[in-house]
Formats: C-alpha cells, structure tokens, sequence
C-alpha cells in the first residue's frame, strides 16, 4: 500500500488541489485511493463532498493502535465516470489542531502515529494531504510517506517555501535512513505570465527531473473544488478535461516503475484493470 | 533583455550554515545527514523542552551571505550604453570644434 504525502508548509500553493487531482486520477484508473486529510482546515474532507465528520484523523491519531484509521474512513461523495471505483477519505476536523500541539508532549511517538494508524489498510494508493505547517501533523504525514510530493506555485516566495521543505524532507529520509527518497516537486497555478514562466524555469534547474509536468491555472478547478465535485462532473466546461488530463499526467508519473513502492502500485493498477 | 527578477538578488537558498532544520529541533537528537543510521523514533523529551527553554539563548547562526552581483552596473547592455554615450559626447566636441574653426577660417 503505497503511501504519498503531499507536502508544502506554504499555505495556498494547491497541495489539496493536487491531492484530489491526483485522487481523481486514480479512481478514473480503478484505483482504490484513500486520501488521509491532515490539515485540521479540512479541505480535503470537504473537497470530497464529506460535510459531517463523527471522528476525524485526530481520533486514529489518539488511539495509537496500529490500523486505527480504519475506523474512521468513509466513503467521499464523489462519483467519478465511467469507474466502479469512488475515492475513500480519512476526514479531518478543526480538533485535530488541538491534537498537534499534544503530539508534541505524547510519552509513546510524536511522529510515527500516523504511520501506526494506516498499518495494513486495504488500499492501492494513500494520499496524505498535509497542512501548511512544518508541525507534527506534516512529519507525520512525512514519517508514515513513502513518496514525497511538494506542491509549489510559480513566484519567488513559493520557490523559497520550496527550498524549506525539501530540506525538512531531506531530514525526516534520514531519520527514516533514507527510506523516503528524492521528493518531487509539482508546479501548480501556473498562468501565463512572464514571472510564472520563468519560476517553473527556475524550479527546473533547480531541481531537474524531480519537477513534474506543471498543473496549469483553470476556473475550472476553482469550480469543482467550490462544488465538491472531481473534474470529470464538470463534463464539457471549457478547462475541466484539460485540467482532468493534467492530474492523469501527474498520476502516471506516480506509477513510473522507479521504487519499489512504485511496483507495488503498479501491480494493484494492474490487477483493477 | 530577458526578464530576470533574480538579476537584482538572488533568491536565498537553504544551506547547512543555517543551523538545524526546523523537523530537528522539533524532533531532537538530529542523526548526521547522509550518515545512513536510522534515528532514535522516541519522541521529544517534555523535560529536554523545558530544559532548553530554561537555558540561555544559544548563540545566533552566522548569516547566510549573498554575494551580490552588481549587475546594474556590469550588464552588458549597460556597458553598449556608456560606450555608445562617450562616442556621441566625442563625435559633438568634434563637430563643433571643427566649426569654430571654420568660424574663425572664415572671419580671418
């Protein structure tokens, strides 16, 4: 069960934009993608149509028992077309600020709780949707990670956010004794200004390969999350299939048999298809 | 000329000489990066906090330092400018030299 932590302690770069993008693509792919909402905002949870929460991540992350996150998934109210397969979410409430700041004193692990909680979770693919924060809830997300992604924008403030968390990054894959590998990074937003143009450049030398294809900025995208609707129900609103085909594109770099976590994915796309 | 924001300064990047990553002061006991040994997992020691806490500030990292490159000056662009600026000044002294000879030609 891969996991992929998208990650950014910059706020409002798209990191639950690309986590439903992505969650989205996957479903279309027969995927079977949980997508874990860490940021206490709730966004995700929303995103995905889920409007009242009973337990939220906060309370798998209370519980400490290994698996624990089951008990509180449900399904979105997605529906995506043409798939059996509707994108599951581990849903988060305003009280899991409240638990971040007892991470930070807990006597059995800051850090690996939520590593814990998604022990043997029946999934192809989990994506961890992390909050705008270098706190325990994203080193979390980034302790429990197999893959890292980090959503930026293109513009100079957003290229310094970068530089942050691909160090914290760099530091947890230590800690992990580089269990977590290279992050990727992915460019979201991206208009058609001389200043974007030329920070996705920039991103680019920076970083090489690890940049993947830009998501481009599309009403559309505003549209579906303002409706808690994935793309593919926006059907023909100009922007929607092309912003649809973005995350396809993200999500199959997802799947390039790189790692070993990539194979895994690979092979359970395999079997659903 | 191409647009370039960086041209000015550059953008600052992260560097060891900042001091610890946020991730380890959270987290303590930091491992050597690139050591390849995997990290105590127990949490942060709520005593160790308050020991921190207690203690006096330690000293501020050195400052990151930015050469800046003066390109205001050395552009290339620029540089075509006072050229091209010192030859017009050159070519109208001339001019009007030679023409105050002629002056001076024609009244002798």
């Amino acid at each position: 069960m891969p996991v992929v932590t998208i990650v950014n302690q910059k706020g409002g770069v798209g990191k639950t934009t690309v986590a439903l993008g992505l969650a989205e693509a996957a479903a279309a792919a027969g995927v079977r993608v949980l997508v874990v909402d860490l940021d206490p905002q709730g966004n995700a949870t929303s995103g995905l149509g889920v409007w009242d929460v009973d337990a939220g991540v906060e309370r798998a992350l209370d519980s400490g028992r290994p698996g624990a996150l089951r008990d509180v998934v449900v399904r979105s109210a997605w529906s995506v077309d043409s798939s059996p397969v509707v994108p599951d979410v581990a849903p988060s409430t305003p009280a899991l600020a409240t638990r971040e700041v007892q991470l930070a004193t807990d006597p059995i692990g800051a850090q690996d709780r939520l590593q814990a909680a998604a022990a043997d979770l029946d999934y192809d693919l989990v994506l961890v949707d992390c909050p705008p924060s270098l706190g325990l809830l994203t080193v979390n997300g980034l302790f429990a990670a197999d893959h890292a992604v980090v959503v930026t924008t293109p513009a100079a403030w957003a290229a310094d956010g970068v530089e942050q968390i691909l160090r914290t990054v760099e530091r947890v894959s230590v800690r992990r004794g580089g269990q977590l590998g290279a992050p990727s990074v992915v460019v979201n937003n991206l208009g058609r200004t001389r200043d974007a143009r030329y920070w996705l450049e920039e991103m680019g030398k920076r970083y090489g390969e690890r940049v993947w294809p830009p998501v481009h900025q599309r009403t559309a995208i505003a549209e579906a999350s303002a409706q808690s609707l994935p793309l593919r129900s926006l059907g023909t609103r100009p922007g929607a299939p092309e912003a649809a085909s973005e995350f396809e594109i993200l999500f199959r770099h997802l799947t390039s048999p790189e790692d070993q976590w990539r194979t895994t994915l690979n092979a359970s796309m395999s079997v659903a298809g | 000329m191409a647009y370039d924001p960086q041209r000015k300064h550059e953008r600052r990047r992260v560097t060891e000489e900042d001091g610890p990553a946020p991730v380890d002061e959270l987290l303590g006991e930091s491992p050597a990066a690139g050591n390849g040994e995997r990290a105590s997992t127990t949490p942060t020691d709520p005593s160790a906090s308050a020991e921190r806490a207690a203690s006096p500030p330690e000293p501020a990292a050195e400052p990151f330092f930015v050469e800046e490159t003066v390109e205001f000056d050395s552009g290339p662009d620029r540089r075509l400018l006072v050229v091209g600026f010192t030859l017009l000044v050159i070519a109208i002294l001339l001019l009007s030299r030679r023409r105050r000879r002629r002056r001076a030609d024609e009244a002798a």
